[in-house]
């Protein structure tokens, strides 16, 4: 029983994170690409650390496990933030389907400089 | 009250002698138990500590079942053929105020379906949200949506 939940927490991580790499080459640009590299690869380390949890007996491993999932999970939506409000800095062109865009016209209608420089 | 379950924690593991942590997740279990029959320490103010630890547990819960189901949607559009998103950003008018608040509603909206935090206004009045699939004529909805998602679920907790 013990060996099946490992079994499948460990293929749905290494799933995710072929999934995240995938995403990573296919989506069309800079943002939607966070989208793949930040949820995924998230939940694939996740799942990883969650069949440790349940390979290995001892409440240290089981801490330390834990503590890996929830600094993953702290850290992975601060870095989408800051590469994507670089990107958005910087001008990062977006894909051309893209429909509406708040935020350069709210830093327009705050002066040439914008507010968030 | 945090301080107070603690110490029945460390009461209990003294009494019977066990320092490990089958023995400490029993002795918060019953110092928790023994705060809500009791009433004591504070537990009667509003929102009181327990209300506040049931909502967190259910807002993990939900968390964890709205990440499970962004990733099924990320997959689905990354390995199926073709392009069907229409991404966009929105500003999303934010009731959160301090910085906990703001981060982990930030945190949790980037972590969650078709969405992914971009920025946060100078004045903390607006935050900046890309969404993957945008419908042009319902941008209130999505903005609602996100409002009584996280952001309310996370000010029940906080205040």
């Amino acid at each position: 029983m013990r060996d099946v939940l490992v079994a499948v927490f460990i293929a749905f991580g290494a799933f995710y994170s072929l999934v995240s790499s995938i995403g990573l080459i296919r989506m069309p640009d800079l943002y939607n690409k966070l989208h793949a590299a930040t949820k995924s690869s998230t939940l694939g380390s996740g799942c990883v650390a969650v069949a440790a949890m349940i390979f290995f007996d001892g409440w240290d491993v089981r801490a330390r496990a834990l503590f890996v999932i929830v600094f993953i999970f702290l850290t992975a939506p601060i870095s989408g933030l800051v590469i994507s409000k670089c990107g958005h800095l910087l001008k990062v062109p977006q894909w051309k389907g893209t429909i509406r865009d708040d935020l350069t016209e709210d830093n327009e209608m705050a002066g040439p400089l914008g507010k968030s420089q | 009250m945090l301080g107070w379950n603690i110490l029945i924690a460390v009461v209990w593991m003294a009494l019977t002698g066990t320092f490990d942590v089958p023995n400490a997740l029993l002795g918060l279990g019953l110092g928790f138990m023994i705060l809500l029959f009791t009433g004591a320490g504070g537990a009667t103010k509003v929102p009181s500590y327990h209300r506040r630890f049931f909502k967190s547990v259910l807002l993990l819960i939900y968390f964890i079942c709205e990440v499970v189901k962004s990733n099924f949607i990320v997959a689905w559009e990354v390995l199926t053929p073709g392009c069907g998103i229409v991404p966009g950003i929105v500003a999303v008018p934010l009731d959160a105020e301090t910085d906990f608040e703001i981060s982990l509603l930030g945190a949790m909206i980037t972590l969650t379906p078709g969405t992914l935090t971009v920025d946060v206004s100078p004045d903390r009045k607006y935050i900046y949200v890309h969404a993957m699939y945008l419908d042009p004529d319902n941008v209130a909805e999505f903005v609602m949506q996100i409002k009584n998602s996280f952001e309310r679920r996370i000010l029940e907790i906080t205040r």
